[in-house]
């Protein structure tokens, strides 16, 4: 028999689990981009402003 | 019709995941739906940590942070020659010193003449009895204004208490090529992320225009900041500072050509016009350094191939710049150690025009620069001066 498992079916995965793990998800996802926005802004400044490294003898 | 169920084989059986692994799978599937979907929640997140970043940014670029055990993540790579530089200067700007220092100031050919400087410290601490402080602050090109910078930040913990502060600067013929344009040019770089009322004062004097500064690190060092930030974030965050090539300048295939020889020989000789100037601003950096209590400033010969001063007939113009300096007086400007000469290297020694070799040249250049570090401490009398 198919079809959405039952509440009572033990291998059904807790609602609260799910949702917890969501939830963590998402606050990772928020933390990365926030983080690597603000890189990002900095990188697209410098290269705004020609700020490149000084460069001698190719180095 | 349906297929026939066909019994598992055992080994596939034995595979079979344990039930719990279903919870698992669950669990990730939802984490990676909230990671890789929008939502209000990770929305406020996004913000709260876009706010967090800029928080980190405003704490980590502040002097008294790079001046610390964070500041090892400033530079960019083993190559930020700059990097190391800023960081160096600020830390030895900040901790009170609890012994006498040596803190160097010249360009990439006084960075390679002592390479790493161990062997210059263990023979000064020999010689002197005393442990010391060897600070490395040569840069690639480094401008007049540059030696301001790195001066006035490096001596900020300079009190009259301190043991004594020795200011070793880069001097020689080839520094004659340092126009006012270009020295203006370099300033506006902002190459460093130091101080800056040496620096931009001899900046105006030179007729040059200077930003309005804040008082605060970023704004005042915005182009470094620019520079450094995302790398200086990214090691910090991941724990992994760069470790600096003290020999980056004989690494890789040689950039000596006989359109550089030229050139360094054509504004070295055009140079000869500015001594006057250029010894002047020697003195005016020798006079700040002289207010800072418990300081002497000396000027080290910078490293130069003989091949190049005989090919370019630079003989007479480093002669002439000598007998200047000597004629000047040593009670006006800072003395002269020609450790070059001293250490007594050929053209054999280098590996380009500029750059002593790394390992043999470099001891004996370390060997007469130690010689006269310790002449130096014995005849200091080591009473504070007062100034």
């Amino acid at each position: 028999m198919t079809g959405p498992p039952m509440a009572t079916d033990p291998k059904a995965p807790d609602p609260r689990k799910t949702l917890w793990f969501r939830r963590a998800g998402a606050v990772a996802q928020g933390l990365v981009l926030g983080f690597l926005v603000v890189l990002a802004g900095m990188e697209l400044l410098s290269l705004a402003a020609d700020i490149s490294p000084f460069k001698y003898q190719g180095f | 019709m349906a297929e026939p169920a066909r019994p598992m084989p055992a080994a596939a059986a034995a595979r079979k995941p344990p039930a719990e692994v279903t919870g698992w799978k669950a669990a990730l599937a939802a984490a990676w739906q909230g990671f890789s979907e929008p939502s209000a929640l990770a929305f406020r997140t996004f913000l709260l940590s876009l706010a967090a970043t800029l928080g980190l940014c405003l704490w980590y670029f502040s002097p008294a942070t790079l001046a610390g055990p964070m500041g090892a993540f400033l530079p960019r790579s083993a190559l930020d020659a700059e990097g190391f530089a800023t960081r160096a200067a600020l830390h030895t700007g900040h901790v009170p010193p609890d012994r006498p220092r040596l803190i160097l100031l010249g360009t990439s050919a006084v960075a390679q003449s002592i390479g790493t400087g161990t062997l210059l410290k263990d023979r000064i601490e020999a010689g002197t009895g005393v442990a010391w402080d060897v600070v490395n602050l040569a840069t690639p090109q480094q401008s007049p204004t540059d030696q301001f910078a790195l001066a006035e930040t490096a001596l900020a913990s300079q009190t009259a208490e301190s043991p004594l502060a020795l200011v070793a600067v880069g001097f020689g013929a080839q520094r004659l090529r340092w126009t006012t344009e270009q020295t203006l040019g370099f300033h506006a770089m902002g190459r460093l992320g130091v101080a800056h009322t040496w620096a931009d004062d001899e900046a105006r004097l030179l007729g040059g225009t200077v930003p309005a500064r804040t008082g605060f690190y970023i704004p005042d060092n915005w182009s470094f900041v620019l520079l450094n930030g995302s790398e200086a974030l990214m090691r910090l965050l991941l724990q992994t500072p760069a470790r600096q090539d003290t020999d980056q300048y004989v690494h890789g295939a040689s950039m000596e050509s006989a359109a550089r020889h030229a050139l360094i020989g054509r504004e070295t000789r055009s140079g000869v016009a500015r001594m006057d100037a250029y010894l002047d601003q020697i003195a005016r950096l020798a006079d700040r350094v002289a207010l800072v209590p418990n300081t002497r400033m000396v000027l080290i010969e910078e490293t130069i191939s003989p091949a190049l001063v005989a090919e370019q007939r630079l003989s007479g113009p480093r002669a002439e710049l000598e007998t200047a300096l000597a004629q000047r007086g040593p009670g006006r400007m800072p003395p002269f150690w020609p450790i070059v000469a001293e250490a007594d290297l050929t053209a054999a020694d280098y590996f380009d025009e500029l750059h002593v070799l790394s390992g043999t040249p470099q001891d004996r250049v370390q060997v007469a620069l130690s010689d006269r570090v310790i002449a130096e401490w014995n005849a200091y009398d080591g009473a504070p001066d007062g100034n």
